[in-house]
């Protein structure tokens, strides 16, 4: 099996250039709080770093805006939370399948926490239970996180379970970590509002939904859709009735809404991904939401 | 009428090919349909909507109404290729009658013959595929036409000596005065006429309407009774008209006798009005007398089966075009 960081770390070098890369790394430094006072070294400021950080002499004698960098002496925790779930096996809302575009966000998610030297762990879970993987800092081991979410998302795997698999979490992670969520346009409602609100409370929480692909979308027109739940198929035919369609959007942008509040009330910084070129992105904002939300 | 069906083993094969078939495409439509679709999850969200229940259940029962349809095809399909037959019982005996115009044409019957062969003008047309023959005689037999079912020849022929003897043509009598043994020699021409029917070894209904007064004058080889009994033989039926103006005589009894030994009858003629109900009488007689045993005659009956597969293909494009397949 071919390498899924390397096909991460291709992704991340076509979508995003050096520079993008860059601020990505700075947005994911500037989340964490509490730095240690072992300076490291200097580098360009980019955007998204703590205005703290800038080394007013440094930048005066060179003429660029440069940065003190400290030795990170904590390392912190990522734990990547992914529902694994067989509806994260079907199609996404960019046409890709919704299981690579939660491995390239993990992916990529992870991989900046390893360059930044800090431990990646995973969580997932569905209706047939929980998983969890350590947390290490090597990139080994974030492949093999990688290689075990892009195993048990299956078409003919477990059904979803994502307030389990949160409750789980609430209850299983006790130190104080940053939790990823990465699920789909799963219906939430008071239990998962309220596992979310605890979750809030012991860990910095950030949600990533991979979007659904559009059921009477055209792109499917005159093809079959299988709902990978019931096995159960869509006919084409109906799909392109036009009030259906209508029903349809107001169906969706209800439940986004409803979604959306739901997260916002309980303080979680979420973003939303339809295919593998918004992954970069939605994680640099997901991360600029997150570093605003502190302050 | 009943229906039956000609190869009925034709039709559990042609349906279990049907079946296996049809078992064959929707196992293959099937796996086709598993591994080109595209996954989806969370359809819920659309096919909860009552718009969406709406068109399904319409979808639904065009799907069920075009099963219905190609399960109605293909039944009337396969019993049509197993050929339904159907039975009637069918009296083609009519068809299969001589009937032989047997004239004595001596002097004494000429207003008779004229009246006689008028009306048998103005039955032919009632005729189908009775084959009629004439022939007249006085001491010699004449065949004027043979028998056939030429009916347009027969009529202008019969129309043409009907007008013949109105007029005293003599010379369409040619050939009827022949020999030595006298004139009106009843006998032998009703002989003659008896062996002017061809295909005897075929089952025909024959029959020779005389028209005669049975008065002999002359020698004749066969006498009248010999002649009756020699008819009745070849199994001829004899109706005799009688044209008398003298009632009961010896002639006349000896003429019903020899009408009777054959199964006929002999009517007493004295005006020659008489004559056209009296033939009238005799063609219905006749066509009693031979409406016999009925045929089976088998026939293809595909009504129903047609009607139910063409209701069935029209019912089939209609919801095809509906489904806008």
């Amino acid at each position: 099996m071919s390498s899924l960081l390397v096909e991460v770390r291709t992704k991340m070098s076509i979508h995003a250039h050096e520079k993008v890369r860059g601020l990505l790394a700075g947005e994911y430094a500037s989340v964490h709080k509490g730095r240690s006072m072992d300076f490291d070294d200097l580098r360009e400021y980019q955007r998204g770093d703590d205005v703290k950080d800038i080394d007013w002499k440094a930048t005066a004698r060179s003429g660029h805006v440069l940065l003190k960098r400290y030795v990170a002496v904590k390392k912190h925790n990522v734990l990547l939370v992914v529902d694994t779930g067989r509806t994260m096996s079907a199609t996404a809302a960019g046409g890709g399948n919704k299981r690579d575009v939660a491995v390239l966000t993990t992916g990529v998610m992870g991989h900046v926490a390893t360059q930044h030297g800090d431990l990646v762990g995973l969580a997932c879970g569905d209706a047939d239970g929980v998983t969890y993987l350590p947390l290490h800092g090597t990139s080994g081991h974030l492949e093999s996180l990688l290689q075990r979410i892009h195993a048990r998302i299956r078409t003919d795997g477990a059904a979803q379970d994502l307030l389990g698999l949160l409750d789980s979490v609430r209850r299983a992670i006790t130190r104080r970590m940053i939790v990823l969520i990465v699920t789909d346009e799963v219906e939430l409602g008071p239990a998962h509002e309220e596992v979310l609100r605890r979750l809030r409370v012991q860990h910095e929480v950030l949600w990533l939904t991979i979007s659904d692909a559009l059921l009477t979308d055209d792109r499917f027109a005159g093809r079959d859709l299988l709902d990978v739940d019931e096995l159960e198929g869509l006919p084409a035919a109906l799909r392109d009735d036009p009030q259906l369609r209508r029903e349809h959007a107001a169906a969706l942008a209800a439940a986004r809404g409803g979604r959306d509040a739901l997260l916002r009330r309980v303080g979680i910084a979420a973003e939303r991904i339809g295919s593998d070129a918004e992954v970069i992105p939605a994680v640099f904002r997901l991360l600029e939401k997150q570093r605003a939300a502190r302050g | 009428m009943t229906v039956s069906i000609l190869w009925g083993w034709l039709i559990p094969v042609l349906l279990v090919a049907i079946a296996a078939g049809a078992w064959w495409w929707w196992r293959r439509t099937a796996a086709r349909t598993s591994a080109d679709a595209v996954r989806v999850a969370h359809s819920e969200r659309l096919t909860s909507l009552p718009r969406y229940r709406a068109l399904a259940a319409r979808r639904r029962q065009l799907l069920t109404a075009m099963t219905v349809a190609v399960v109605g095809l293909a039944v009337a399909g396969t019993v049509l290729l197993a050929r339904p037959i159907g039975a009637s019982a069918t009296e083609p005996e009519l068809h299969t009658r001589d009937i032989m115009l047997c004239l004595d044409v001596s002097g004494s019957m000429d207003s008779f013959n004229e009246e006689l062969l008028a009306t048998f003008a103005e039955l032919v047309p009632q005729f189908e595929g009775e084959r009629i023959g004439m022939t007249m005689w006085d001491s010699s037999a004449v065949t004027v036409f043979p028998l056939t079912t030429d009916y347009a020849y027969v009529t202008e022929q019969l129309t043409m000596l009907s007008q013949g003897f109105a007029e005293n043509d003599f010379a369409q009598l040619r050939g009827t005065y022949y020999g030595e043994g006298g004139s009106s020699l009843i006998g032998d021409g009703l002989v003659s006429c008896a062996l002017r029917f061809d295909a005897v070894d075929t089952d025909r209904s024959r029959s020779i309407i005389m028209a005669t007064d049975n008065y002999v004058s002359g020698n004749p080889l066969v006498t009248l009774p010999e002649a009756a009994r020699l008819v009745a033989d070849r199994d001829i039926r004899l109706y005799a008209l009688n044209v008398t103006s003298w009632g009961e005589s010896d002639e006349s009894l000896e003429l019903a006798e020899a009408a009777e030994l054959t199964g006929g009858s002999s009517y007493l003629i004295e005006e020659p009005e008489e004559i056209a109900a009296l033939v009238n009488t005799i063609a219905d007689s006749e066509a009693a007398a031979f409406t016999g045993a009925p045929q089976v005659l088998e026939y293809a009956a595909p009504g129903v089966f047609l009607a139910l597969g063409g209701a069935g293909l029209v019912a089939l494009m209609g919801l095809a075009w509906k489904a806008g397949l």
